[in-house]
């Protein structure tokens, strides 16, 4: 291999428990000092205000959880994937904590690139309260997979459904669960909050739902 | 704190989650104490006086000290609402369940933010309401050395450099609590003896041994039983020596400053004659370039900053300063840390340090001229000349910085029309410079100007002078944005009426605690926030002091009257205060005694053969 290519770390992270409140800027400083703290060797830009070299997947939004987030870091020298979990191991709490690193050459495509979908589990409750069927039924309108006889809807609630591959929900005693399949790319990204405004116009009635719980459980290109 | 789903409904949930890194978490101490910082978390986050004394009462392994925050006002209500008390960051423990809640006393204005902390955490607001079971509630910091506003509410007020006291104090308590048994069995006896025991401790003043007797228009405290007749200020003498945090807790979400910070030296001889810390802060105190490499190293290593700020009242006085910056940056070398001087002079050396350092230009470069002519500049015994402000400057746009900061204050002793229309002519001199030094740039300079009202403050050579009048400031502030109409020029004028509240608090006896308590009363809360503060509730709550609020930091004071705050020794005279203030009115100034010879302010009454910093040998 060419001794000029650069290695890159491609390590997966948790957001999860109370650092769930963390936003994407929080957890950007967090990892970038946990690097440092761990002596990580991450290579830096030039120029007169020097950065480490990373980045990070779409953003998370504050109170929502993930199980695998992304984080590449451009490495100055060609580090174990397995001494870098382990120093990471130390240097970040459980709840964002380093799930697992490869290690690959960056002339390779970014393992960021390309990402188009998120498979989330949101944990929704109505006011006033509904019966959970109803969300079922009003969930299972959305999506490109949705068959015929959906009533279309105008304007931004349409232009969601473009934005969900696959929404489904099931009830949990009380609670509804919405497993959805949303975008996280820059053209056909939906927040969770956009997905339950969606919902809310299918139920056709003054409903307002807010999620209790959302975690992004993984990606899908 | 709060449940999970209800930090879902707050603005910045993450600030109250606890869990960062280096946060010590201790559930089964002995001793609990609470270090409340009555503003939000990411202006107390900050502090570095908070983090020297949660790390120098945590290395004990019997106490714990828990930070907590002021909670941002819908966090506040959703505690009320669901009737849970303020509690600690690092357990969760309510603060009515400590055995000491302690306070920093920054800034005036936090002051109701104090009260309401007590109340939402379950203590009784008054001292004398207090049962014996209730915590102890301490004090420190500047605002401290005129306790007397906050005489009501405060069981003990530390004064001085906190290290040792507060060692002092932790050895007091358990001794007492060895004695009597647990604080939540005490009873106002017990109470009482404790009290009594801890306020023996040097720079500890216990408010309830004093009586206050009216004379010349003013509640003067005076010692009864178990009272001194002076507080003495604590001195760390060796910083070397003392104990510093190079593992603050990191905290997660982004803070006002938001870097590591490393005490380079504490004090300064400099004598600005409206400056609190200049006075408060005497002798100066450095610390040695091979320490503060290492605390760096150590700094980076347990934060994982990227930016290490060097911290003094003044950094650039430090004698080995050059030796500092690269002792430091040698420590952290090649972990893309960058450095901060933060506190700089109005002089090309200043200017010199911030380039070597390539200190971020896009900040700017800050200047505090203080007055805009130089008449003035010597009665406020700043010692910078014209000729130093134009050359620094220009020492900067050479130096690639396209952007000033001018520091201004109007209202000052003696002050005339002249003075005024002299900040406007500097601004355009400095703008002037900039041009010339820019060339082709100088579309882009910027200069931006702060202006601030005068706040006389106690235990400075301008604690006699009367604050100006409000209409005095807004005609000078109109005359200066007439007389300013550059487009490269930002003029910013601090809030007047909250410099008329900070004065009438920081002049204030006993009086004025009952408004600090109407107020607080009527809502105010985060008063240090522009968007909640209400001069209005202010007014009304003065009424109950019999005065104005420009009674209060209005009045010119006579020389020779005794002063609610005159029981606190802060190291530096009153003779020499006076002297200071009688040199103010003739326009004469006073050298830096570090530099000049000992002008005898008193400080080398604690520090025989005191020469204005400590240590005194000189620089390799
Ligand atoms: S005692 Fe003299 S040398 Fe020491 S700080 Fe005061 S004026 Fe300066």
């Amino acid at each position: 291999m060419n001794e000029a290519v650069r290695w890159r770390a491609v390590i997966t992270y948790r957001k999860t428990g109370r650092l769930r409140y963390l936003s994407h800027l929080d957890v950007t400083r967090a990892m970038e000092r946990a690097l440092r703290r761990a002596a990580v060797r991450v290579a830096y830009t030039q120029g007169y205000n020097q950065r480490m070299r990373l980045s990070f997947g779409p953003p998370l939004p504050v109170g929502a959880e993930g199980l695998r987030e992304l984080c590449v870091a451009v490495l100055e020298e060609r580090t174990a994937a397995a001494e870098i979990v382990e120093r990471l191991r130390h240097q970040l709490p459980q709840e964002l904590g380093c799930v697992e690193t490869t290690v690959e050459p960056d002339d390779r495509q970014s393992p960021l690139k390309h990402l188009r979908w998120a498979n989330w589990r949101i944990v929704v409750v109505s006011d006033p309260p509904v019966p959970p069927e109803q969300i079922c039924g009003a969930v299972g309108l959305l999506g490109r997979q949705a068959t015929g006889g959906t009533p279309r809807l105008e304007g931004e609630e349409n232009d969601a459904s473009n934005r969900i591959l696959r929404a489904e929900a099931v009830v949990n005693g009380e609670e509804v669960e919405i497993l959805a399949t949303i975008g996280v790319a820059e053209d056909n990204y939906l927040s969770p909050d956009k997905l339950l405004r969606a919902v809310e116009a299918r139920l056709q009635r003054p409903i307002a739902l807010r999620w209790t719980r959302a975690v992004r459980v993984g990606f899908e290109r | 704190m709060l449940p999970g789903d209800l930090l879902l409904r707050v603005e910045t949930p993450a600030r109250y989650v606890n869990g960062e890194i280096n946060a010590a978490v201790k559930p089964h101490a002995r001793v609990r104490i609470a270090f409340c910082y009555p503003d939000v978390y990411q202006v107390g986050m900050d502090h570095l006086g908070t983090l020297i004394l949660y790390h120098v009462a945590n290395s004990h392994e019997e106490v714990a000290v828990e930070r907590c925050f002021a909670p941002w006002p819908d966090c506040a209500q959703q505690l009320r609402h669901l009737g849970l008390p303020l509690s600690t960051l690092e357990t969760g423990t309510p603060l009515r369940d400590c055995d000491i809640v302690g306070f920093t006393l920054q800034y005036e204005l936090t002051y109701p933010t104090l009260l309401a902390m007590l109340h939402m955490g379950g203590i009784p607001v008054r001292a004398a309401e207090r049962r014996g079971s209730d915590p102890i509630v301490i004090a420190g910091g500047p605002g401290a050395t005129n306790p007397e506003p906050l005489a009501p509410f405060i069981d003990l007020f530390c004064i001085g450099d906190g290290e040792e006291l507060l060692e002092e104090l932790l050895a007091r308590y358990e001794a007492v609590t060895d004695d009597l048994g647990p604080r939540a069995r005490w009873g106002l006896d017990e109470r009482q003896q404790a009290l009594a025991a801890l306020a023996e401790i040097e720079g500890v003043y216990w408010p309830a041994a004093y009586e206050v007797h009216e004379i010349a228009g003013q509640l003067i405290p005076q010692p009864g039983r178990g009272g001194k007749e002076k507080i003495v200020a604590r001195l760390v003498r060796d910083l070397d020596a003392a104990p510093f945090p190079t593992s603050p807790p990191v905290p997660w979400v982004e803070t006002v400053h938001d870097r590591g910070q490393l005490e380079i030296a504490r004090g300064c001889t400099r004598g600005c004659r409206f400056c609190h810390a200049g006075m408060f802060y005497r002798p100066v105190r450095e610390r040695s370039p091979e320490i503060l490499a290492r605390q760096a190293a150590e700094l980076v290593d347990n934060t994982g900053y990227d930016e290490l700020s060097l911290v003094a009242l003044n950094c650039p006085d430090h004698r080995c300063i050059e030796e500092v910056i690269e002792a430091v940056q040698g420590a952290v070398a090649g972990r893309g840390v960058s450095l901060g001087l933060p506190s700089l002079r109005v002089d090309t050396f200043s200017v010199d340090l911030a380039r070597k350092i390539a200190q971020v230009r896009k900040g700017g470069m800050t200047f505090a001229p203080e007055a805009g002519t130089q008449r003035l500049r010597d009665v406020i015994n700043k010692n910078v000349t014209e000729e130093d402000l134009l050359t620094a400057a220009q020492a900067a746009f050479e130096a690639g910085w396209l952007t000033v900061k001018l520091y201004f204050m109007i209202g000052l002793p003696t002050e005339t029309a002249e003075d005024v229309a002299g900040i406007a002519d500097l601004i355009a001199q400095v703008a002037a410079t900039g041009r010339r030094a820019l060339g082709r740039k100088a579309g882009r300079l910027q200069i931006n100007v702060s202006i601030a009202a005068f706040n006389p403050k106690p235990h400075t050579p301008f604690q006699w002078c009367g604050q100006a009048p409000w209409e005095y400031l807004e005609r000078a502030r109109k005359r200066l944005q007439m007389a300013v109409r550059d487009r490269a020029v930002r003029l910013s004028f601090h809030d007047f009426d909250q410099s008329l509240v900070e004065a009438a608090i920081s002049r204030g006896d006993r009086r004025v605690g009952e408004a600090i308590e109407a107020a607080w009363r009527a809502g105010a809360y985060l008063d240090a926030w522009s968007e909640f503060f209400d001069v209005g509730r202010w007014r009304q709550a003065m009424e109950r002091t019999g005065r104005a609020p420009e009674e209060w930091a209005g009045r010119e004071i006579a020389l020779d009257a005794p002063l609610p705050w005159d029981v606190i020794d802060t190291g530096v005279t009153k003779e020499f205060l006076a002297g200071e203030y009688e040199k103010a009115m003739k326009g004469q100034a006073t050298p830096d005694c570090r530099e000049w010879e000992c002008h005898s302010c008193g400080a080398s009454r604690r520090v025989p053969g005191c020469r204005g910093v400590i240590p005194d040998a000189q620089c390799r």
